[in-house]
């Protein structure tokens, strides 16, 4: 559904060179810190910047040469860039409405008001939270394919951050979901490992780790070792390693495997948080 | 480009206090004023301001970025602009040409009809010129620096004019061409004018198409 093949783009010292794919029926999260890339990244994919080098194909057509109609097709919400905050939602759905053919009218004023979005009230004067609501909202009531949200959750509260998860979930168990699939950017790590198939992970413009989340949570973890046991390891599965007083912290792919032949060792299951630390902070094997 | 056009018009009702008090300031002149075209003229010359504000709403706080993930192309929100400065502009111009007729005949005022739309004609042409000029410039520069874009144009047109003033051929030209306007009927005058209009809205809308596909969000 989307592809990112070798896509680079330059500005000034900053470099991204990235390559990823996004396939039907799945949730691919973006994971990284701020200004690691994930905005250039979805920007580029939006066709609002242009690239220096690479391709990126969205539904097997190259993103420049993508029509009005297949536009339709993708629902966006970016996260420093929303509707004019002189509108209101009544004046949204009305461009809504003239913007999209599939536009479910009264499905979007029913989740407004379930979300607390006032229809009368500008823009300017919704908090954080609702300008994210109503970005995701927008996003997701014209029946789009591929739906490219950056840091949605951003500025809501766990409660509805639970709520528009489930509302993304939703989104791809109806009997349209086959068909369907959401890339998705969070610096809230727990929400992507509960929500996503498979994640990517971008640190300084380069993708440095692309892992089914599953895999991610049952198979990574970390070792804490000190130099004497760090030198008996097998190295196999070394993902990265971080300099500890203590000796290294080591983040493995196989725990298992680890578990079974260095029964006294002390490893640590490990999360997403974990995993972006090691390989940002540490050193990458 | 519906849905832009949507858009705009709801922008546009955020200026409604704005646009009453011209309507105000314009009445009173027509009432009270003996020059009825200066009412035209400023109506139709604030039209372009509510225009080209749609655009410093589009670009604040970085609006365009989630305006092109939508389904429109480029070229279609500079199309939307020049329908949208057409459909305001020429509203407006049409309405105040009226209104300025139906004044000048209830007073009384000494007024012919055909005389009143050339001048009114001619004015329109004034004004959409310079909407062809300021709607490229502010989607170049934004609406804060084509402020400032729009200054230093206006003075380079006009040292232009005075250094080309200099040249004695060129002054020569324009007389022989003054000269032949003059044997034009107002026919000619108007078909002449709007070949002009046409030229210098394409243009105008080919710098715009091109300077929104050089952006980036």
């Amino acid at each position: 559904m989307l592809q990112l093949t070798d896509v680079k783009k330059n500005y000034g010292t900053f470099a991204l060179d990235v390559s990823m794919q996004v396939p039907p029926g799945r949730i691919t999260g973006l994971i990284g810190a701020n200004g690691a890339g994930k905005s250039t990244t979805f920007k580029a994919i939006l066709n609002l910047i242009s690239i220096d080098a690479g391709t990126i194909t969205v539904f097997g057509k190259p993103v420049t040469a993508l029509t009005v109609q297949d536009k339709e097709e993708i629902g966006a919400a970016l996260s420093d860039s929303g509707f004019s905050e002189y509108l209101t939602v009544e004046d949204v759905t009305a461009i809504l409405r003239n913007m999209y053919h599939r536009f479910d009218e009264a499905q979007f004023k029913e989740k407004c008001r379930r979300f607390g979005l006032p229809e009368k009230k500008k823009i300017k004067e919704f908090s954080t939270g609702m300008r994210a609501k109503l970005k995701l909202l927008a996003a997701m009531s014209h029946d789009a394919k591929l739906l490219i949200l950056d840091e949605p959750t951003a500025g809501l509260d766990v409660v509805a951050r639970e709520e528009m998860l489930e509302m993304l979930q939703d989104y791809l168990a109806d009997t349209k979901g086959e068909e369907r699939a959401v890339l998705i950017s969070s610096h809230i790590s727990s929400d992507l490992e509960k929500f996503c198939d498979d994640l990517y992970m971008i640190d300084n413009g380069k993708m440095i780790l692309h892992e089914e989340t599953d895999v991610l949570l049952d198979d990574y973890g970390i070792l804490k070792v000190d130099e004497a046991q760090y030198e008996r390891l097998d190295w196999t599965h070394f993902l990265a390693r971080k300099r500890e007083s203590f000796g290294y912290s080591v983040l493995v792919r196989e725990r298992q495997y680890y578990r079974d032949n260095y029964p006294d060792y002390v490893m640590e299951k490990s999360s997403i948080d974990d995993v972006i630390i090691m390989m940002t902070k540490g050193e990458r094997l | 480009m519906r849905g832009l056009l949507v858009k705009d018009l709801r922008l546009l009702r955020n200026q409604k206090q704005f646009f009453f008090t011209v309507l105000v300031i314009a009445a009173v002149f027509a009432v009270a004023g003996q020059n009825l075209s200066f009412i035209m003229n400023y109506c139709s010359i604030l039209a372009i301001f509510f225009t080209i504000s749609t655009i410093s709403y589009d670009e604040f706080n970085n609006g365009y970025a989630a305006l092109f993930a939508m389904p429109i192309t480029r070229k279609q929100y500079v199309m939307e602009k020049y329908l949208f400065a057409l459909l305001i502009g020429g509203g407006v111009w049409v309405a105040a040409t009226l209104l300025g007729a139906a004044i000048g005949a209830a007073r009384g005022m000494e007024f012919v009809l055909a005389e009143w739309i050339v001048s009114s004609a001619a004015a329109f042409m004034a004004i959409w010129t310079l909407m062809m000029v300021m709607l490229p410039v502010n989607l170049k520069y934004g609406s804060e620096k084509s402020r400032t874009a729009s200054l230093v144009l206006t003075f380079a047109v006009f040292a232009g004019i005075v250094i080309l003033a200099k040249y004695k051929p060129l002054t020569l030209a324009f007389q022989n061409a003054v000269a032949a306007l003059e044997q034009l009927s107002g026919a000619g005058l108007l078909l002449l004018g709007l070949a002009v209009l046409a030229v210098v809205t394409a243009i105008s809308m080919a710098a715009g198409v091109h300077i929104m596909n050089k952006k980036q969000f």
